[in-house]
C-alpha cells in the first residue's frame, strides 16, 4: 500500500507540469540598456592558455602558420559565395528592428517619460545604423543624414534642415559622423546635443558607433538613462543561427573538421554535442558582434576541390535522400595580435582616428591627424599594405576582421576604446 | 700557533684553479648582467605603457642583486672569512675610497641609494639642472640621460646629494604638458578658455582620464594662458605640445584673437 503510494506520488511529481518551470528561449537579437551589455568571455583555462600565447607572441619574429591539414593544404579553397547560404549564419536586420521595436515601445508609447531622446549604440561593423534606417522606414520617421564633413570643419553650428516639424518622430542613426577631431568639428553636435536633450527638437531616436560613443561621452557627459545597445551574440547564439543555415541544406550533411588536428568541430548539427571551444573564442574575440564572427567564421572555412562542384540545386532539391556528404574544413586559429613597429605611433593614431569616425574620406584625414600630408599618406598606405586599412571609394576604414585585433592594440597603449 | 698563523694571512694562496674559478665567476657575473640588461630592455621595448616602465626599473635591481651575490662568492675565495681579516679589509677598502677614490665612492653609493629610493628609473623623464631627458640606464656610478636633442649625457649620481632632480613622470606611462599662448590684453578669456579646451579635447594624443586645465596670467604686455593635458605615453610629450600649439595658433588667429608682442626688453625683465 505504501509502495504504491509512493509510487503514485512520485508519477504525479513527474506529470505535473502546472508547476514546471518554463524557462523562456533565450532571445537571439536582443536590446538591452548600455550597461547590461555582456562581452562573451573564455573559460579561465582557455583565457590561461591564450595568455601563454600571447606571451609566445611576444617573441615571435613573424607570424608563421601553424596549422596541419591532413591533406595537401592547397587542395583547399575558400567558400564559393553560392554556398554562404548553407554554411554562414543569416543575419537579417528585420529581427534586429523587431528587437529595437520591443525596448522601443513604452517610450514611444508614453510621451511622458521624460527623455526625448534615446541612444542605440552599437559595436563597429555590428549592423547598428543599417537597423536603424530600417526601423526608421517601418516607423514612418524622418532620417536626419549627417552634415558635409566640410562643413563641420567649417565650425558651422547650423544643424541639417532635415529635422521634422515638431511632434514627427527623427532618427538619426551616425552621431560618429556628427563631428570632428578637429577644433571646429565639436560645435555642431554641442549645438545638436543641447537641442536633442532639452527637447527642442522633438522626439528622436540617435545611433552612434560604440567608439563615437566612448569619445562623446567623456566630452558631453551624455544622458547614461536612455541608452541601449544589441546584446553580444554569445557562442549558443551564433550556433543557433548557424544550425539554421547549415540544417536548410536538406539533403547535404557537412561534416566540419578542425584543419590542425581533423577533429570534428562539435555542436553545429546536433543540440546534444557540446559546443565547441571555438566558438566560445569566436564570440569572446569578436566581443559578441554577429556580423565579424560570420565574417571570420567565413574566413576560416575551407573546402576540398570536389566539394566546391556541390551545386545549390543539390543541397536543396534531391530525391529525399542525402545525396552526399560534405566535408567542410576550418582553420581554428585566431590571431588575435596586430603586428606594427613598436615605435611607430603615427600608425596606432590613423587606426584610432579611423575607428572613433568609423571611417574617413582620405582628404578629411589629412585635415584631422596631427602630421603634415606626406606623413599621413605614407602611414595609410603601409597599413593599407599591411590589411589593417580599406579604402572603398576614397573613404579609409579599419577592415573588419582587424577590427578587434585593433582594439585590443589600442587598449594596451591606453588610448581611448569603447565598452562594447 | 695554528690560529696564529692562520690569521695573520689575509688572503689565501691562490692556485691557477682558483683564478680560473675566479675568472668564471666575473665573466659569467658580466655575461648574466648583460644578458640581463639586454633582455630586459629588449622585452620591455615590446610592451606599452606602465608594463614597459616597471619593466625597466627592475633592470637596476637586478644587475645590484646579480653583483652583490658575485661579491658574496669571490671574497671568501680570495680571503681567509675570519673576523679580523674582514675588519682589516673593510677597513682599508674604506681609507682606499675615503682618500684616492672619494668622489667615485660617493657616486657608487648614491647609485645604491638612487636603486633603492626609486629617485628615477628607466624610462623616467628627468631634469637635473638644465639637462631634461629620458633616462636611459642607471649605472653604478651615473645616470645615462638620452636628451630630445638625442644627445647622451652622463650624470654621476653624486649629483643627488646636493641638486635637486626633478622627475616629470615617476615611474608613470605619461607626463603633464603645457602649451603656453600669449595674447594681447583685450578680449574675451571665456572663449580662448572654451576654444583651448576643445582644442586638448580634439587632440590625437590626448589621454582621456587625466584632466585638463587652462590656467591664466595676466602679464603687463598681455595674457599668458597654459593649457595642460596629459598624452596618452611619455614618448608623445613633444608631438602634443607642437600639435596644441600649431592648432590653437591657427584657431585663435582665425577667430580674431591677436597674439601679444612682447619686446626683448620686457621679455628679459
Amino acid at each position: 500500500m505504501s509502495k504504491k503510494n509512493k509510487s503514485s506520488f512520485s508519477e504525479d511529481k513527474f506529470n505535473s507540469s502546472p508547476e514546471k518551470e518554463i524557462i523562456p528561449e533565450k532571445e537571439i537579437w536582443e536590446y538591452v540598456s548600455f550597461d547590461s551589455f555582456k562581452v562573451p568571455t573564455v573559460p579561465a583555462s582557455s583565457a590561461a592558455a591564450d595568455l601563454w600565447s600571447s606571451f609566445k607572441l611576444i617573441f615571435k619574429r613573424e607570424d608563421k602558420g601553424e596549422e596541419i591539414y591532413p591533406g595537401s593544404e592547397e587542395e583547399l579553397y575558400s567558400l564559393p559565395s553560392r554556398l554562404e547560404e548553407f554554411l554562414l549564419p543569416i543575419i537579417d536586420f528585420e529581427d534586429g528592428t523587431k528587437a529595437l521595436d520591443n525596448v522601443l515601445s513604452n517610450w514611444l508609447e508614453n510621451p511622458d517619460t521624460g527623455n526625448s531622446v534615446v541612444y542605440i549604440v552599437g559595436q563597429p561593423y555590428s549592423g547598428n545604423s543599417e537597423i536603424l534606417k530600417k526601423w526608421a522606414k517601418n516607423n514612418d520617421s524622418t532620417i536626419i543624414e549627417p552634415p558635409d564633413y566640410d562643413k563641420i570643419l567649417s565650425g558651422s553650428d547650423k544643424l541639417p534642415e532635415s529635422f521634422p516639424e515638431s511632434g514627427k518622430l527623427w532618427v538619426l542613426p551616425n552621431l560618429e559622423k556628427f563631428f570632428l577631431r578637429h577644433v571646429n568639428g565639436l560645435k555642431i553636435i554641442r549645438k545638436f546635443l543641447e537641442l536633442a536633450e532639452t527637447g527642442k527638437i522633438g522626439k528622436g531616436v540617435v545611433g552612434c558607433q560604440s567608439f563615437g560613443w566612448s569619445y562623446l561621452n567623456l566630452i558631453f557627459r551624455l544622458s547614461k538613462k536612455n541608452v541601449f545597445t544589441l546584446q553580444a551574440f554569445d557562442n549558443e547564439k551564433f550556433i543557433k543561427l548557424l544550425s539554421k543555415s547549415v540544417q536548410r541544406a536538406r539533403y547535404t550533411k557537412f561534416k566540419f573538421l578542425n584543419m590542425s588536428n581533423g577533429k570534428k568541430i562539435t555542436g553545429i548539427s546536433s543540440n546534444e554535442e557540446p559546443i565547441d571551444p571555438f566558438f566560445t573564442k569566436l564570440a569572446s574575440f569578436c566581443r559578441g558582434n554577429l556580423l565579424m564572427q560570420v565574417n571570420l567564421w567565413k574566413e576560416k572555412l575551407r573546402l576540398e576541390n570536389e566539394n566546391l562542384k556541390v551545386e545549390k540545386i543539390d543541397l536543396e532539391k534531391s530525391k529525399g535522400k542525402i545525396i552526399n556528404e560534405t566535408i567542410v574544413w576550418m582553420s581554428s586559429e585566431i590571431s588575435e595580435s596586430v603586428n606594427l613597429p613598436s615605435t611607430d605611433e603615427d600608425l596606432v593614431i590613423i587606426l584610432h582616428v579611423l575607428l572613433l569616425h568609423d571611417g574617413l574620406p582620405e582628404d578629411i584625414l589629412y585635415k584631422i591627424l596631427p602630421f603634415s600630408k606626406p606623413v599621413c599618406r605614407s602611414g595609410l598606405s603601409y597599413l593599407l599594405g599591411l590589411g589593417l586599412v580599406k579604402n572603398l571609394e576614397g573613404k579609409c576604414f579599419v577592415v573588419e576582421s582587424a577590427c578587434y585585433s585593433v582594439r585590443k592594440m589600442l587598449f594596451e597603449r591606453d588610448y581611448l576604446v569603447d565598452k562594447l | 700557533m695554528s690560529i696564529k698563523n692562520k690569521d695573520s694571512h689575509l688572503f689565501k694562496t691562490l692556485e691557477l684553479w682558483d683564478f680560473v674559478e675566479l675568472g668564471i665567476i666575473i665573466v659569467l657575473s658580466i655575461l648574466i648582467v648583460a644578458a640581463l640588461q639586454h633582455g630586459l630592455r629588449w622585452l620591455s621595448g615590446r610592451l606599452h605603457g606602465q608594463k614597459k616602465l616597471t619593466l625597466l626599473a627592475i633592470v637596476p635591481f637586478v644587475r645590484l642583486f646579480v653583483i652583490i651575490v658575485s661579491i658574496m662568492i669571490i671574497v671568501p675565495l680570495v680571503i681567509e672569512p675570519s673576523f679580523q681579516n674582514m675588519a682589516a679589509l673593510l677597513g682599508t677598502v674604506g681609507l682606499a675610497l675615503g682618500f684616492a677614490l672619494k668622489d667615485y665612492a660617493s657616486s657608487l653609493i648614491a647609485g645604491i641609494v638612487a636603486v633603492g629610493e626609486r629617485n628615477y628609473r628607466n624610462g623616467d623623464w628627468i631634469r637635473v639642472g638644465d639637462i631634461y631627458g629620458e633616462v636611459y640606464h642607471v649605472g653604478m656610478r651615473t645616470v645615462e640621460v638620452i636628451t630630445p636633442d638625442d644627445d647622451r649625457v652622463l650624470i654621476p649620481h653624486s649629483m643627488l646629494w646636493n641638486i635637486s632632480v626633478i622627475n616629470s613622470n615617476n615611474g608613470e606611462p605619461r607626463l603633464l604638458c603645457v602649451a603656453d599662448f600669449y595674447l594681447e590684453p583685450d578680449h574675451d578669456s571665456r572663449k580662448v578658455v572654451e576654444i583651448l579646451e576643445d582644442l586638448a579635447l580634439t587632440s590625437a594624443y590626448l589621454y582621456f582620464n587625466s584632466p585638463i586645465k587652462v590656467v591664466l596670467k595676466e602679464k603687463p604686455w598681455g595674457t599668458h594662458y597654459r593649457l595642460k593635458a596629459y598624452p596618452v605615453s611619455v614618448t608623445q610629450q613633444f608631438g602634443f605640445v607642437s600639435d596644441l600649439t600649431m592648432r590653437g595658433k591657427s584657431s585663435l588667429s582665425e577667430q580674431g584673437f591677436k597674439f601679444a608682442f612682447v619686446s626683448p626688453i620686457i621679455s628679459e625683465t
